[in-house]
């Protein structure tokens, strides 16, 4: 027998209780010549365990392109989420469209020739070498295209390519087109505002916020409304596009402006683009030129300078000016193109768009104060609104008498018709100028932002003067019945290599609705439209850019919620009324109802 | 008694256990269907979003300009189409022009009718639709069937 054995187990055993002790205690000690063993095994056990652990360590991090990498390329390609735009009426202009777009990793791809022709013939791209240039590269993550539809999706999937993916992405869309374009500018690839308001939201911080790795959602954003009434502007865009075929023009554009507030209720410019496809983006042909061009406003701006010489007491409605003879300065002549030779007073210096009597009204007022009038009514300096794309005013320099005499009927100053819009609103709404604005505003806050530039009894006098030249003057064509219409007309010659072209001409025609509470006014600029038959051969504004503008009145007007009236005013002018001229308030007979 | 107190401490100790891993995964299924939740509040905002860019697309003025001078013989609002209530001409009793409608129908019982034909015949649908026209340009078309009426009214 071995000396080790246990002892042969015999009934008389311990109880099993006591070999249960036994077996407790002979599991839980360990002798120590034992434990040396067990310990060196343990050990190696985990070691084995730790190499394993710190291999595949070593092994993830010398391998490249790790899905990881390619979702932070993607999240920084990725376009950022933007704000709804919308119409004052809440009617949605711009949103963001979830689509998907196509991306590569070049390092799973092994036949990329093979690859780029199969995706150039299913997403029809136009430049298959650049796409198989950035296959080649050493990157882990490159688009293929921006925006597929569900079907190219499809056909890329049977592809069966492991290096081909997608990801959900984001694009801008304008569900009207071209509407109100100019003002909505558009957006890159990236969803990145270039032009117009788009431009403008991204400056008010959206995109700092997005470059600092904040993750901005589409549903935290609040839609950013604008003053644009989206029928309206509908209305201007479907005129001016009808006129500039009638008129063979090269270009046309309009605006209306709430004189209360300041606010933009449409602004259209033609030639125009589809913000959905912009293409070239804005150029010359297709600027905004309400904003980003400047011209000469012509016999338009002839408002102003008669309300300088009124606001100045130089003259008064009942003042006589003479316009028998040319008037030469030094070796010009300022002729009338409606001449009457004979003495006028202002009234009828303004529906006779008398040049000769404008000039003599800004000799009296003089130089220095013609400019600081002009400078008080922003003419001299960039109007800057929420649009990016604004141009200076082009003003003389030195700036002599001679200057000063031209410009008083709208020659040799060039500004924006935006500008000019402005200015004439301020003169109009009681004499607070403001700066128009692309957002909606209410009253309150637009006065906040304003400043005075004219007496209430002149601004009342250039209402009278606008509205006796839509009964009587030159702004006929646009005293549609029943909306006490005010207007004026300006036609510039254009300059050709330094010399005014008879032959081409730049017409603008501004209109107040109504003129006695103003509320809108228009404006209509042509930009070289031809004389035609029915219009006998003229091409001044009065015949073309007057008549687009009567028919915008006519369809916008109700919509901006005015009513025609059967019946006129009886008491339109009561502050001049009240000074003498009872005769502001007799109607001259071209605004009776039919 | 004290192997009494660790047998029911270590009950407690499993029934613990067992209800912190229950909870565990109740937390975590919850999270789950939370998450799913949440995807599928943002598909849907991402669906609305699309469609209501969609409509505006569809009704844009534009578009419907277009349509409605196509199939619409609507004119632009003037003066003359617009008179001051005290203009207006005095209201004649047209009767009951339903009840006509239904009895040109002859839908009605015959007790009702007669009675309103007889204090004012209403014009026919055919001259006053004409009479509408005339203002506003809508043509209407008089109603043929009960169906029609009911949507109507």
């Amino acid at each position: 027998m071995h000396p080790h054995d246990d002892p042969p187990r015999t009934p008389s055993q311990p109880s099993l209780e006591a070999r249960l002790i036994a077996l407790k205690t002979r599991m839980l000690t360990t002798r120590l010549e034992n434990s040396d063993r067990r310990i060196t095994f343990v050990a190696v056990c985990f070691l084995g365990v730790f190499t394993i652990m710190a291999g595949r360590m070593v092994q993830l991090g010398f391998k490249g392109g790790l899905p990881g990498g390619v979702k932070g390329a993607a999240d920084q390609a990725l376009s950022a989420a933007r704000p709804d735009i919308v119409d004052r009426h809440g009617r949605l202009l711009a949103t963001d469209v979830r689509t998907v777009s196509v991306f590569a990793e070049p390092g799973k791809i092994i036949d990329k020739d093979k690859v780029t022709d199969d995706l150039t013939r299913i997403l029809h791209l136009k430049h298959p070498e650049a796409l198989r240039h950035r296959l080649g590269m050493r990157k882990g993550f490159v688009w293929v295209k921006r925006t597929i539809t569900p079907r190219q999706r499809a056909e890329i999937f049977q592809l069966g390519e492991p290096g081909i993916g997608f990801l959900p992405d984001l694009k801008r869309f304008y569900p009207n087109g071209p509407l109100a374009a100019h003002v909505l500018g558009f957006t890159n690839e990236d969803n990145r505002g270039i032009a117009g308001i788009e431009k403008y939201i991204d400056q008010q911080g959206l995109m700092s916020l997005h470059g600092a790795g904040f993750e901005v959602k589409h549903a935290d954003l609040k839609p950013v409304k604008l003053s644009i009434d989206l029928d309206v502007t509908q209305v201007l865009r479907d005129e001016l596009e009808k006129g500039l075929i009638k008129f063979k023009a090269k270009s046309d554009a309009g605006a209306i402006l709430d004189v209360r507030t300041g606010e933009v209720i449409a602004l259209e410019s033609l030639p125009d683009f589809d913000p959905n496809d912009p293409g070239k983006g804005v150029t010359a042909v297709n600027k905004n030129r309400m904003t980003a061009g400047v011209y000469e406003m012509g016999s338009t701006f002839k408002s102003i300078s008669i309300a300088m010489a009124l606001q100045d007491n130089k003259v008064t409605l009942g003042s006589k000016l003479d316009a028998t003879h040319n008037l030469h300065f030094g070796r010009f002549t300022i002729h009338d193109y409606d001449a009457t030779h004979r003495m006028l007073t202002v009234p009828e210096v303004f529906v006779h768009s008398s040049n000769i009597g404008t000039a003599r009204m800004v000799l009296r007022v003089g130089v220095p104060g013609h400019k600081d009038f002009l400078r008080k009514m922003g003419m001299l300096t960039r109007m800057q609104t929420e649009l990016p794309e604004s141009a200076a005013p082009i003003i003389p320099h030195p700036w002599s008498t001679l200057n000063s005499i031209t410009i008083a009927f709208g020659q040799g100053i060039n500004v924006a018709p935006l500008q000019a819009m402005a200015a004439v609103a301020g003169l109009v709404n009681g004499g607070n100028l403001m700066v128009p604005t692309f957002l909606k505003r209410n009253e309150a806050d637009a006065l906040k932002v304003s400043k005075n530039v004219v007496r209430p009894d002149v601004s009342e006098a250039i209402r009278y003067l606008m509205r006796i030249n839509a009964e009587i003057g030159s702004a006929k064509k646009a005293n549609i019945p029943g909306f006490f219409v005010g207007g004026k007309t300006g036609t510039a010659d254009k300059i050709i290599h330094g010399r005014y072209a008879n032959n081409k001409v730049f017409t603008t025609f501004m209109a107040l609705v109504p003129a006695n509470e103003p509320k809108y006014l228009f404006m209509v600029v042509m930009n070289e439209p031809q004389g035609l038959k029915s219009t006998f051969g003229f091409h001044t504004a009065a015949w073309n850019s007057g008549e687009i503008t009567g028919k915008v009145i006519t369809r916008a007007a109700p919509m901006l919620g005015i009513a025609p009236q059967d019946t006129l005013p009886s008491d339109p002018f009561p502050l001049l009324a009240h000074e003498g001229y009872p005769f502001v308030n007799m109607p001259k007979g071209g605004g009776m109802v039919d | 008694m004290l192997r009494l107190l660790n047998l029911l401490t270590v009950l407690a100790l499993l029934g613990c256990a067992a209800y912190a891993y229950d909870i565990s995964y109740i937390t975590l299924y919850d999270a789950e269907s939370i998450h799913k939740a949440k995807s599928d509040i943002s598909r849907q905002h991402h669906e609305i979003a699309f469609l209501q860019a969609e409509w505006a697309h569809l009704v844009r003025p534009e578009r419907l300009q277009a349509l409605a001078d196509k199939n619409l013989s609507l004119q632009p609002l003037a003066l003359d189409q617009i008179v001051s209530a005290d203009q207006l001409p005095d209201k004649t009793h047209q009767g009951d022009q339903l009840g006509a409608a239904l009895s040109g129908l002859g839908l009605t019982s015959q007790a009702a009718a007669p009675v309103i034909m007889a204090h004012a015949t209403p014009p026919t649908p055919h001259n006053q639709h004409r009479v509408v026209r005339k203002k506003t340009r809508v043509t209407l078309a008089p109603p043929k069937s009960i169906a029609d009426l009911l949507k109507m009214h």
